[in-house]
């Protein structure tokens, strides 16, 4: 009973395993750079914008 | 032109090239699971192997389903193989079923101990091919005794364990496959990159607030600042990208007894700190000297925490630290140090690029403030 138990738990882990598609955290990785990097470009942008108004 | 710009052209092309490649160039085939890892003993003992990246494998079964065709079953020429530290010999099998659907292989063993002294093990598990290559996953299944398996011989094959090296390529160009990190491996070049921005951009910053300790000019003193304000962007992105890769590698967004994780938290804090104490400071040049003495105070600090204290500690996950190995042994392969390196120079330009844009923009303010 024992055994047939961890087995029917190996064999869901393996089913697990095999759906889980590590790609999607090297994509997440990457648009979490690409939307920090954009956040922080707004900002400067924003700067820059406030510098041209005091400068008109 | 191009000798003013020579940073923002090694980000573009070496970003260009490393996401590129990164994204695009393929994992070796590997092994990503195995059932059952607890094994009793005995004769005919089936062990499902999930196989990733591996193409080759349904030719070969193809290949051989035109042969011999049973029941949908059929054999491939290749040869499964259990090998352990503490036993000499192997044991081996030719019997594989390729099932067809995940790249599933199914492995029939003789696993008899019989009356030999045959400890009880971990193995590490390899598929060896027609070409000599291996495919493997280390310790990962436990044999034991079974207490009616005591007459007749084992099926333990004699045999050198020596030539089994899984180091050799299968494609020419590729990305390791390890067990847990699969495909999330290529995030070296996205996320590990980010912290040597940030320490590269700190590093700078201490060197430009000891410049100004010197010389007192607030030019020195703004490229601190706007070195350490992008370094915090870069020590934000790190932290949000490793919770994400921790989550589907470690299975927490935050594994709290990683003392890299804990160090960190610490230096973000007086890094933020740095910016409360900024703030609240109105003249420039007590600004600048109070600031710059303790941007100088806080990076070794910062240092000390993030890369001498989870090296020493015995628990970290983290490679190069404790128990796990580190950079230069096993972990960083030739392929992937084609792409680390340039990833690492690339991140930096990209985010000293930035921090160049601040600097301008400061400077810009301050004249019209000056004005």
């Amino acid at each position: 009973m024992k055994t047939s138990m961890s087995e029917q738990f190996d064999a869901n882990a393996a089913e697990l395993l095999a759906q889980h598609n590590l790609m999607n955290a090297v994509y997440g990785v990457l648009v979490i750079i690409f939307v920090g990097i954009l956040f922080y470009l707004i900002r400067l942008d924003r700067k820059i914008s406030r510098l041209e108004k005091n400068q008109s | 032109m191009m000798r003013k710009h020579w940073y923002k052209w090694v980000a573009a092309i070496c970003l260009l090239y490393v996401i590129l490649g990164g994204l695009f160039l393929p994992l070796k085939p590997g092994i990503t699971a195995i059932t059952p890892v607890k094994l009793l003993s005995g004769n005919d003992i089936a062990i499902k192997l999930n196989v990733y990246n591996a193409p080759w494998l349904k030719e070969n079964a193809l290949k051989a389903s035109e042969l011999n065709t049973q029941n949908g079953s059929f054999q491939i020429p290749a040869k499964v193989i259990l090998v352990s530290k503490g036993v000499k010999g192997r044991w081996e099998t030719a019997k594989i079923d390729f099932s067809g659907n995940h790249g599933q292989v199914i492995a029939h063993f003789d696993l008899t101990m019989g009356k030999d002294k045959i400890p009880n093990e971990y193995y590490s598990i390899f598929i060896e091919l027609s070409n000599g290559k291996f495919l493997g996953m280390p310790d990962a299944l436990f044999l034991e005794r079974n207490p009616s398996d005591s007459m007749g011989t084992s099926q333990l094959v004699l045999k050198s364990n020596e030539n089994i090296n899984t180091n050799r390529e299968v494609f020419e160009m590729s990305f390791p496959n390890r067990v847990v990190l699969n495909e999330s491996v290529r995030n070296l070049f996205y996320h590990v990159p980010m912290w040597f921005a940030m320490l590269a951009l700190l590093g700078m910053a201490a060197w430009y607030a000891i410049k100004y300790l010197r010389f007192s000019q607030l030019s020195d003193d703004v490229m601190a600042d706007s070195l350490i304000r992008v370094g915090i962007l870069a020590g934000i992105l790190g932290c949000i990208t490793g919770a994400t890769w921790a989550r589907v590698t470690w299975q927490s967004w935050w594994p709290a007894y990683d003392p890299k994780l804990n160090g960190v938290a610490i230096g973000m804090t007086m890094y933020i700190a740095y910016l409360l104490l900024r703030s609240t400071l109105s003249d420039p040049y007590q600004r600048a000297r109070i600031t710059s003495v303790y941007s100088v105070f806080i990076f070794p600090i910062f240092i000390a925490l993030i890369v001498i204290m989870p090296k020493l500690s015995p628990n970290s996950l983290h490679p190069g630290s404790g128990g796990t190995v580190g950079f230069n042994k096993y972990d960083l392969d030739s392929t992937m140090r084609l792409f680390f390196y340039p990833a690492v120079i690339g991140w930096i330009a990209l985010f000293y690029w930035i921090a160049n844009l601040r600097l301008r923009i400061a400077h810009l303010t301050e004249k019209q403030l000056n004005e």
